[in-house]
């Protein structure tokens, strides 16, 4: 299959550090990809490894079809953790300032930042100088940065740091439509639950090799435990070996035993007098709890270089 | 190309659209004028002095009749003690000297005024005339010529520039002030350079700009942007300078002798733009290998103190500026620029030194460049980190 980005055994030391020892992962055309890891994973080594700020000591990355080049450099936006703008800039001028390296012609890029700006509610502060702007709105700057020039693969890295329920949304609007423009998007994030909402796949980094890589569904899947999440009315029969986890009013989350299958466990309580069964699936595991799993306890590896 | 003069372009505007700038670039000018403008008040106050009429009794007949006092100063003869009193009372003179024979053929005057001594071009002028009159038998023109005496003049073996007697004491101002003013002006733009690299590295606005542009081209536009912010305060200085060296020379004949050569303008500029490149481009390596600003004034401080040097050796300088001091302290590229504009000052410098000079700061400009761009290449990205020096020579070497 086609790949917009692949990396192959990356790895990547500084000094006697060894911050990223093993990492594999491919991204595809107009997908929206998780990058994943606890903090001091490697993630962000990784990263600027794929946009040849880093020089890597083992493996290979092919980003757009091969070695990275400057030509390739303007074809990916890029939106390094909180900040990135002068902060002493007005909004717009600083914007159309970063779009011009990237090659966009002034009165262009002008253009489309005000589309942007009238999206995201910043077209009163277009002139204000970023370190007036609240952090939400500067968050909204940094990811209008990222998209001025169009570009056909975009690295975000927390792109919804310090921003509120409404504009988190929008973020999220703005990505998917990204996707549909024919973008493919690599996104690190610690939240997971945007990983379940908008990733396709994902590779999940931890101690500098990755760990996890694949579709977030199968991924889930290949994780959940023999489960259940039932809703049903009336009095439940008790099975032998299934163990209530969880209860949430008629909804209950039952782990079962190794030699009930989950349609047994569904054709007997189905079965049992009195009980109305109407919602009845495997209980998958979420993305938070599968991190958590696989990493251990959230945080720990090395915090250098990260 | 276009992208290094676009980076330039916005790290000038950046430092120049600020309020601290513009401080920094009129403050000086404000400073020097109020300080010429104080100077010119009170030394033509002082010259006020020397301007008035005067009046010289001679009731001995000691000086010859024939010569008339003359200079600056306007002398009448007057008959006697009481006229001259009488002049004195209703302010028709403002000093009178009495000339009386001493023993031995000496001459004493008496100096006879109301309430302001007559300053030292009035007495000068009246010693001018006491001794030519004294020479009463020669024909006017030799006795003029005895009292002139030789005027003169001041060249080197080695060529270089010609003054005379009242060059020297002016021709010393121009220098030391424009010495002074770029000295401060390449202070603050290396400082400037140093706070921009660290400045971006911790807002990571680097990671952004070097995933559209070189990190070579980074490092030359930050460096002609801030070359540039230093040259404009720099010109505006001289300029500041300049018009109120006219203002005061308009008032003060003392500085009319101050004249600021095109070429010795013109080869300063290339000297201190030169500069400029050079301390750019080092500061802005240090700013890519340290994490914060303090840590960058630390490892800059010993650097900065190359271009005061000639400031330590300022005695030597003046006192032989063709001594072997003087000699390194010109060819040495940081301490360059001053030290030739300090022996400027203090006489001539022989051309093949100032080109000579010019040849190795240039030298030592691409030097810097080369080293500070792996340096940057290297260190840019490290942020939170100093660096170690081990490190950033392996970078180098790399």
């Amino acid at each position: 299959m086609q790949t917009i980005l692949s990396v192959e055994r990356l790895r990547k030391a500084f000094g006697a550090a060894e911050v990223v020892k093993d990492v594999t992962f491919d991204v595809r055309p107009g997908e929206i990809f998780g990058l994943l890891g606890p903090n001091g994973a490697g993630k962000t080594t990784t990263i600027r490894v794929i946009l040849d700020l880093f020089k890597a000591d083992g493996g290979s990355v092919s980003v757009l079809g091969g070695p990275m080049t400057r030509a390739k450099l303007a074809r990916i936006g890029y939106l390094p953790e909180e900040r990135g703008l002068y902060r002493d800039m007005k909004l717009e001028a600083c914007l159309v300032y970063l779009a011009q390296l990237k090659g966009v012609p002034a009165d262009v890029a002008r253009k489309r930042a005000r589309v942007w700006f009238e999206r995201f509610d910043l077209a009163a502060h277009k002139d204000k100088k970023i370190n007036d702007l609240s952090k939400g709105m500067q968050q909204k700057a940094q990811l209008v940065a990222t998209l001025l020039h169009q570009p056909d693969l975009l690295i975000i890295d927390e792109p919804f740091s310090g921003l509120d329920p409404v504009n988190t949304r929008l973020a999220q609007e703005v990505i998917q439509e990204e996707r549909q423009r024919g973008a493919a998007l690599v996104m690190s994030t610690h939240q997971m639950r945007q990983v379940e909402e908008l990733c396709d796949r994902i590779v999940l980094i931890h101690a500098g090799r990755s760990v996890l890589f694949g579709p977030v569904d199968q991924i889930r899947r290949e994780h959940a435990d023999n489960a259940i999440r039932i809703t049903a009315t009336g009095e439940m029969p008790a099975l032998p070996g299934v163990v209530e986890v969880e209860r949430k009013g008629d909804t209950r989350t039952l782990h079962l035993p190794q030699a009930l299958s989950a349609q047994d466990a569904l054709r007997a309580y189905a079965a049992a007098p009195g009980v109305s069964v109407e919602a009845f699936e495997r209980a998958l595991p979420t993305m938070d709890d599968i991190f958590v799993k696989v990493t251990g306890a959230a945080g720990t590896g090395a915090r250098a270089a990260d | 190309m276009l992208t290094i003069l676009r980076i330039a372009r916005i790290e000038f505007q950046r430092r120049a659209s600020r309020r601290a700038f513009l401080l920094t670039l009129l403050v000086p000018v404000l400073i020097v004028g109020g300080i010429g403008l104080i100077l010119t008040v009170t030394l033509s106050s002082l010259a006020d002095a020397g301007r008035g009429n005067f009046a010289v009794v001679d009731p001995g007949g000691t000086l010859s009749a024939a010569v008339q006092p003359g200079g600056d100063a306007h002398f009448q003869r007057l008959a006697d003690v009481d006229a001259a009193r009488r002049a004195l009372k209703d302010g028709t003179v403002k000093a009178v000297f009495v000339v009386t024979a001493g023993p031995g053929g000496t001459l004493n005057a008496e100096v006879q005024y109301l309430d302001e001594q007559p300053s030292e071009d009035v007495t000068d002028a009246f010693q001018r005339f006491a001794s030519t009159a004294r020479l009463g038998d020669l024909p006017v023109t030799s006795r003029l010529r005895v009292v002139e005496g030789a005027t003169l003049h001041y060249a080197t073996l080695e060529g270089g520039r010609d003054v005379d007697d009242a060059g020297l004491a002016a021709g010393f101002i121009a220098p030391i002030v424009l010495g002074v003013l770029f000295l401060v002006s390449l202070l603050g733009s290396a400082q400037y350079m140093l706070q921009s690299v660290v400045d971006e590295k911790e807002t990571r606005v680097v990671e952004v700009l070097v995933t559209s542009v070189t990190s070579d081209q980074l490092m030359a536009g930050k460096i002609i942007g801030l070359s540039a912010i230093g040259l404009t305060q720099l010109l505006v200085w001289i300029g500041g300078f300049l018009i109120a060296l006219r203002v005061a020379a308009s008032r003060l004949p003392a500085l009319q002798g101050v004249r600021i050569a095109p070429e010795f303008l013109i080869t300063g500029l290339v000297l201190f733009t030169l500069e400029l490149l050079l301390f750019a481009s080092l500061l802005g390596a240090i700013g890519a290998i340290v994490s914060n600003a303090k840590a960058g004034s630390t490892l800059s401080t010993p650097i900065v103190m190359l271009a005061v040097l000639p400031e330590f050796f300022l005695p030597a300088l003046m006192i032989d500026p063709q001594g072997a001091i003087s000699v390194a302290l010109s060819l040495f590229p940081f301490s360059a620029p001053l030290a030739l504009l300090i022996r400027y000052a203090s006489g001539s410098v022989p051309v093949w030194q100032v080109l000579l000079s010019i040849g190795l700061l240039i030298i030592a400009v691409i030097a810097a460049l080369w080293l500070a761009a792996r340096i940057f290449r290297y260190g840019l990205l490290r942020v939170g980190q100093n660096l170690r020096l081990r490190d950033v020579f392996q970078a180098v070497r790399a």
